[in-house]
């Protein structure tokens, strides 16, 4: 035991004053900022944004767009004001229909043009809206309102209906959406941003235990290690310093984020209409976050340790860890896709799969009620995977660590498990 | 005390690399493993360490399978291993410690080492940053640090300049003296001869001479003759039982029947009245016995 402490503790040390960590570090810092408090600039520019415009508007120094109308079935009677009055921005020119072609060209090479071509179809107005690029200029559906508005009280006018009738049938009708659970949205994103924090720490710190086990071997430091204490001693302490660094760095992220949060982020922040924020993130959720990691993390550590064995040199680890990183990848996804149905069967099953499990299981605790059951299953098979896997890893890696040259193939590595008493 | 090596087998795949080698070594001393590159030095040292598995034969040490547990040994490898971004006192404490150590006999030896191989001014440096004599001291620091009872040398001379070569060399003597098992593989012969008392000469994986250098040295008998003398003596061995076998600004060296042949020359140097420098009539060296056993 006291030999596991001494590699955890030099690990450790080693590898939390390497630049490469405090780097890392800082920047996923700056970045968890950047990101947290992106809602606030987002609104900040937003109302900049608004109160250019308005002033443009009261200075006259934004060149109005011009819509040119022609309107051969005299559907508006000539009468344009109603949508210079709807569209402040915009100028409204009637024009008659043999202009069309020329209007056209204008609208191509003029900035902010728009021709607009009323017609008539079974007694009901239709209208071409051409524009240089679509999504540019006055949204359709909001001309289309206005039209319609003036042909209904056309009609209603005619049908001798009192304007305050006509009136109220085309107010309309307004409405309050109130949330009383979780909203969906905002689950949603808190899962995605779980999941991918666990992806990325899992696999960045299993990374770096496959590096470290593969640098020994370049520096040939395994030699001397094998000889002064036990491999499994080595494999263990090692990952257990990694997995530590990678907790400490994590809940640096967590911490700063939360901060973040408190401080900058706008109250009522809504995307597409639904509220997003990050009060759904209990105690509960946050100890499930850390087993998870730890577990998830102890299970990739352990194959990353044996494929840092299988390569001589620190340069071949990429290709090494290959399997693997389908492996995460293949799992982050199946997590990925559980979030669409949190409740569905594919969720359950990749929330039980060892490899996927940590990926899955906390971001479905933060998107819905998962059953006691569920987690109790995945926490079990992931635990007894780790236990297995670290018992083939540790016979394979005393085996392969001292094994130089050619890169050892799957099959190398059960024929050494096989042989490994 | 002693390391009882017996019958040891190594194969990797269809070849041989260690083929049943037996040695004792019985006292304190220095036992030379000796033979040309890919004899099967390394890969002995490797079994004997626990680090390579055995495929035959046995290791045992006071009559118990050498293990991590059964023996302290210290280790010198060939390819030396540090980590080059670490502080050199930072591993030193770190691979004392994992031996055993406590924080504070660990200082204290790293110090005692410091001053005994003069890289007292490095400790604080990181492994890259020392020339290769240098990583070669700490690296010898870290066979010693934890005070072995065994050490396991592997090539420990190579690469070194001949004052740290001298310092190395020193050190060993010291250990001998404090009752160390020592196990030594080297190239160079002329350092294996000085403090060698028994060695073992492997050949494609195979004995090829074992035993004490002074009985070995002995069976040969005095068959060589050194001559040191100002001038050409070329015309004056004919038909006397010497070989010539090389002649260069030291001398020549020739092979003798018997000290008669010797004594011969040596009288009709002084009839010539040629000027001589050097005659000796000696036993070869252990580097002409091994050519003549490893070159054939």
């Amino acid at each position: 035991m006291k030999e596991f402490f001494t590699v955890l503790g030099y690990t450790f040390k080693e590898n939390s004053r390497k630049k490469s960590f405090i780097i890392s570090t800082i920047i996923t810092l700056i970045l968890t900022i950047v990101i947290v408090s992106l809602p606030s600039i987002i609104k900040n520019i937003d109302n900049n944004g608004k109160n250019n415009t308005e002033q443009g508007g009261k200075t006259g120094e934004t060149k109005k767009g011009v819509v040119f109308v022609v309107d051969s079935k005299s559907i508006l009677k000539g009468d344009l004001s109603t949508l210079g009055k709807v569209f402040l921005g915009y100028e409204f020119k009637s024009e008659p229909t043999n202009n069309i072609d020329i209007i056209k060209d204008k609208v191509k090479t003029v900035e902010n043009n728009a021709l607009l071509v009323i017609d008539e179809k079974n007694s009901v107005p239709t209208f071409d809206y051409i524009v240089k690029q679509s999504g540019s200029g006055i949204d359709p559906i909001e001309i289309s309102r206005v039209i319609k508005g003036i042909f209904v009280s056309d009609l209603l006018t005619a049908s001798n209906v009192p304007d305050n009738v006509s009136l109220m049938v085309q107010s309309e009708v307004s409405f309050n959406v109130s949330e009383l659970g979780q909203g969906k949205m905002n689950s949603y994103i808190s899962s995605i941003v779980v999941s991918m924090l666990l992806f990325f720490s899992i696999y960045f710190y299993g990374y770096g235990v496959a590096m470290s086990v593969a640098s020994e071997k370049t520096s040939r430091v395994m030699e001397l290690l094998v000889t002064s204490t036990k491999p499994s001693k080595i494999i263990l302490g090692k990952s257990a310093a990694m997995g530590i660094l990678g907790l400490i760095q994590l809940a640096m992220v967590v911490f700063t984020g939360s901060l973040t949060y408190k401080l900058t982020f706008p109250e009522n922040f809504a995307i597409s209409g639904q509220a997003l924020n990050f009060s759904s993130f209990t105690p509960f959720i946050l100890i499930m976050v850390i087993v998870y990691f730890i577990l998830g993390y102890s299970l990739y550590a352990m194959m990353n340790a044996v494929a840092g064995a299988t390569v001589s040199k620190a340069e071949d680890v990429n290709s090494s860890i290959m399997p693997i990183t389908y492996i995460s990848m293949v799992a982050f996804y199946m997590g990925y896709f559980s979030l669409a149905v949190p409740d569905g069967s594919v969720a359950i099953i990749s929330s039980i799969i060892p490899f996927s499990a940590p990926f899955t299981m906390p971001s479905r605790i933060l998107a819905t009620e998962v059953p006691v059951w569920q987690i109790a299953a995945s926490l079990f098979s992931l635990l007894i995977t780790i236990v297995f896997l670290a018992w083939i890893s540790i016979k394979v890696y005393s085996s392969a660590i001292l094994h130089y040259g050619k890169r050892l193939k799957l099959k190398d590595l059960v024929k050494i498990s096989v042989r490994t008493k | 005390m002693a390391l009882v090596v017996s019958d040891l087998v190594k194969k990797f795949g269809e070849k041989t690399a260690v083929d049943h080698i037996s040695f004792k070594i019985e006292k304190p001393g220095v036992f030379g493993l000796l033979g040309t590159n890919g004899a099967g030095k390394t890969t002995t040292i490797r079994m004997i360490l626990g680090i390579l598995e055995k495929d035959g034969g046995s290791i045992q040490w006071n009559e118990r399978t050498v293990t991590r547990e059964t023996v302290k040994f210290g280790y010198l490898p060939e390819e030396r291993g540090l980590y080059p971004k670490a502080k050199i006192v930072d591993q030193l404490s770190y691979f004392g410690k994992l031996r055993g150590m406590d924080g504070l006999s660990v200082k204290k030896a790293i110090s005692y080492w410091f001053d005994r191989l003069k890289v007292s001014e490095y400790s604080k440096s990181t492994a890259e940053q020392l020339s290769k004599g240098n990583q070669q001291k700490i690296q010898f620091i870290t066979a010693l640090l934890h005070d072995p009872e065994l050490i396991i040398l592997d090539e420990p001379l190579s690469g070194l300049d001949p004052i740290n070569a001298d310092l190395f060399k020193s050190v060993i003597y010291e250990l001998v003296e404090k009752g160390k098992y020592i196990v030594m593989s080297s190239h160079q012969m002329q350092s294996v001869e000085e403090y060698c008392e028994d060695l073992i000469i492997l050949k494609d994986g195979k004995t090829v001479l074992k035993g004490n250098l002074k009985q070995i040295k002995a069976g040969y008998g005095r068959t060589n003759l050194t001559v040191n003398c100002e001038e050409e003596i070329d015309a004056l061995i004919k038909d006397q039982g010497i070989n010539l076998i090389s002649k260069n600004a030291t001398g020549y060296e020739f092979k003798i029947k018997s000290d008669e042949h010797a004594y011969n020359l040596l009288e009709k140097i002084i009839v010539s009245k040629i000027r001589l420098n050097k005659f000796e009539i000696r036993e070869p060296s252990l580097h002409e016995i091994f050519i003549e056993k490893v070159g054939e």
